[in-house]
């Protein structure tokens, strides 16, 4: 019988007794134990690093705040985001020239607006617009980008230099271009605010994950699972897919941050949500033109935004150097 | 590095088509009547057909995508909805406005970003690095058009230093000249002064790691001899890289300091075109941009390859 094992002598490549009949079946099932063990093992190792990381920890906790925020948005609000008294045959004109831009009180956390909408409610509303185009964009980027770069990487042949060379296609446009191109065919919205952050963003995911693929495809493992007749979305799914993912969970939380970004500079160009909606590139866009004077104005939306992209990056670098130590200190 | 040098003058080639192909498709599938957008009030249908017909909007799909194809190649891009006149002579006029102020935001990038990386590096931990890691963790994050608007709110509204927006007018002096630029071009370069600052940092501390700078400490070299003389010009490499590489990202980034600071380049024309929804001068500018962006970087990987044997000699993969 053999001795019970780390999980690390298990691993291909280590030196292993020589078995024979029953002891095959039983150091099967410690193999499979371990197996399991490891992976769950990894991902323990992970969240441990990355617990002991406290600027990654700042960044989890502002991103779980911001998710917390927008779910509960409809809670969260005191006003009507879209309120505004100068629409409001009711209200009398001095009432209405003094609703207009008001520093922050009790009624309005964060003031009001230049058309007397309450400012709060509308950072409250506008984050779940920061928060769908991040996840949104992020996930079309991974569907689209994941799937070409499994192709490339696992079949290689033509279709990876047309896949790749269709990539350096997309890597050839700056994003600002890129998005302003899709977007003027496309039309302003947030939909399609989506589909092109989300589009421009496959190339480099697929990128990524062809190269490791590549790096784990000549694996023993790998071929062991071919030599069993695995089919290859199986090979992919199982056992390519775990040993590769972990550069793209990187990109993928940093993307996010990207995303919301984006979002900004799409509503300043006028590509976004539409107004009179909020997002906080639509308020960053509105409250900047009065920076002469209510200055304090455009701090609102746009601290929010930087805040929120600063704890994506932080997530990322701290999930970057909890995946691999390795990489620790790089940028 | 003949063979480096047409491999990558081959996939340039490619993408050059590539985008070619691209654009072209985006151009012809606009959707909705653009000639009844761009009509007068109250046109006719014979003025509409003129209208459709000046700008190939009653071919077919693919006939249109032929003919704007066909234009390409000699970068006749069209005539501008808005304009009336060719897209390309209006690119004449305004991209070297944007290519002055990209080249000052270049300085900006190479002066402070190497200096901050630099500081950072070399006192590890102190106060200097801890500012420079932040500062720079927050610049990365914020939306550049509110960096042009912070420092016009600074620098033009309270202190008064500045001209808060616009370019020289023509007749001024160099110096005074100057001035006009340096907000807008700090505002461009910001973000890629931070990352090249975040990068030469890293690049440094990584080159002080290995052996040979070891060995030059236990010659009994003093700290500074072996910072400026040995580290340094190795953990340069992949700064200059990406400072040609960054092109990109400053031509995207113009746009939107452009418009903050109403300077009359390629990136404001790009806006008015956006807003006036004028699709030919929208994809005429973002193609000269792109194909611009796609030669700096060419030129930028061969001036590399010269400069670093390992990659003319084997490595050319990572820089592709």
């Amino acid at each position: 019988m053999p001795d019970r094992r780390d999980p690390d002598d298990l691993r291909v490549g280590k030196e292993q007794p020589e078995l024979h009949g029953p002891e095959i079946e039983e150091f099967e099932i410690e193999l499979e134990k371990g197996r399991v063990h490891g992976r769950t093992a990894l991902w323990s190792d992970v969240w441990h690093r990355l617990y002991h990381n406290k600027m990654a920890m700042v960044g989890l906790a502002i991103i779980i705040l911001l998710f917390l925020v927008a779910i509960f948005a409809p809670l969260l609000a005191n006003h009507d985001p879209l309120y505004s008294p100068l629409y409001n045959p009711d209200v009398g004109a001095a009432e209405k020239a003094e609703s207009v831009k008001q520093t922050p009180s009790w009624q309005n956390w964060l003031g009001t607006d230049q058309l007397g909408r309450d400012i709060y409610s509308r950072l409250v509303y506008g984050s779940r617009v920061s928060v769908e185009v991040g996840i949104v964009a992020v996930l079309i980027s991974l569907l689209i980008g994941l799937f070409f770069g499994a192709l490339a990487g696992y079949f290689g042949g033509w279709g990876d230099s047309v896949i790749m060379r269709s990539a350096d296609v997309f890597f050839a446009f700056p994003t600002v271009l890129g998005a302003i191109a899709i977007m003027t065919v496309l039309g302003p919205g947030l939909i399609n605010v989506f589909i092109a952050i989300g589009v421009l963003g496959w190339a480099t995911i697929a990128r990524i994950f062809r190269g490791s693929i590549l790096s784990v495809k000549e694996n023993e493992y790998t071929e062991a699972a071919r030599a069993m007749g695995g089919s290859h979305a199986r090979i992919i799914w199982k056992h390519i897919m775990p040993n590769s993912i972990q550069p793209i969970i990187v990109y993928a939380t940093m993307g996010v941050g990207g995303a919301i970004l984006a979002e900004a500079w799409l509503a300043f160009l006028g590509l976004g949500q539409q107004l009179p909606l909020p997002s906080w590139g639509n308020m960053l866009t509105e409250y900047l033109d009065f920076y002469t004077t209510d200055p304090w104005m455009m701090f609102i939306p746009g601290l929010a935004i930087v805040i929120s992209v600063l704890a994506f990056i932080l997530l990322g670098d701290g999930l970057r150097d909890a995946l691999d130590p390795r990489m620790k200190g790089s940028i | 590095m003949l063979l480096f040098i047409l491999r990558r003058l081959y996939q340039t080639v490619i993408v050059i088509i590539g985008v070619v192909l691209l654009i072209s498709l985006l151009m012809s599938i606009i959707p909705g009547d653009v000639a009844r957008m761009r009509a007068p009030k109250g046109a006719t249908e014979e003025m509409l057909e003129n209208i459709r017909q000046k700008f190939n909007l009653d071919k077919p799909f693919l006939t249109r995508f032929w003919l704007y194809l066909k234009g390409l190649p000699t970068l006749d891009l069209g005539d501008s909805y808005t304009y009336k006149r060719p897209v390309m002579d209006i690119i004449r006029e305004s991209l070297p406005w944007s290519l002055k102020l990209a080249i000052v935001a270049e300085i900006i990038i190479v002066i402070f970003g190497i200096l901050a990386g630099v500081l950072s590096a070399i006192s590890r931990y102190s106060f200097w690095d801890v500012l420079v890691t932040i500062s720079t963790s927050i610049l990365v994050a914020m939306p550049i058009y509110w960096i042009g608007r912070l420092l016009q709110l600074v620098l033009a509204q309270w202190l008064g230093w500045l001209p808060a927006a616009g370019a020289p007018p023509p007749g001024t002096g160099f110096w005074s000249g100057i001035t006009y630029y340096i907000m807008p071009a700090a505002a461009l370069a910001a973000i890629s002064t931070a990352y090249v600052a975040r990068m030469q940092r890293s690049s440094l501390l990584e080159v002080m790691r290995q052996d040979y700078i070891q060995t030059a400490r236990a010659k009994g070299l003093s700290n500074r001899r072996v910072t400026y003389k040995h580290a340094l010009k190795n953990g340069l490499i992949p700064v200059v890289t990406y400072i040609g590489i960054d092109f990109g990202i400053l031509i995207g980034a113009a746009v939107l300091t452009e418009i903050i600071f109403n300077w009359p380049g390629v990136g404001h024309k790009l806006y008015n075109a956006v807003l006036q929804r004028d699709a030919p001068m929208v994809l005429g500018l973002v193609f000269v941009l792109v194909l611009l962006f796609v030669f700096i970087n060419l030129l930028v990987d061969i001036s590399y390859a010269f400069l670093d044997p390992r990659i003319r000699l084997g490595g050319g993969e990572e820089v592709s």
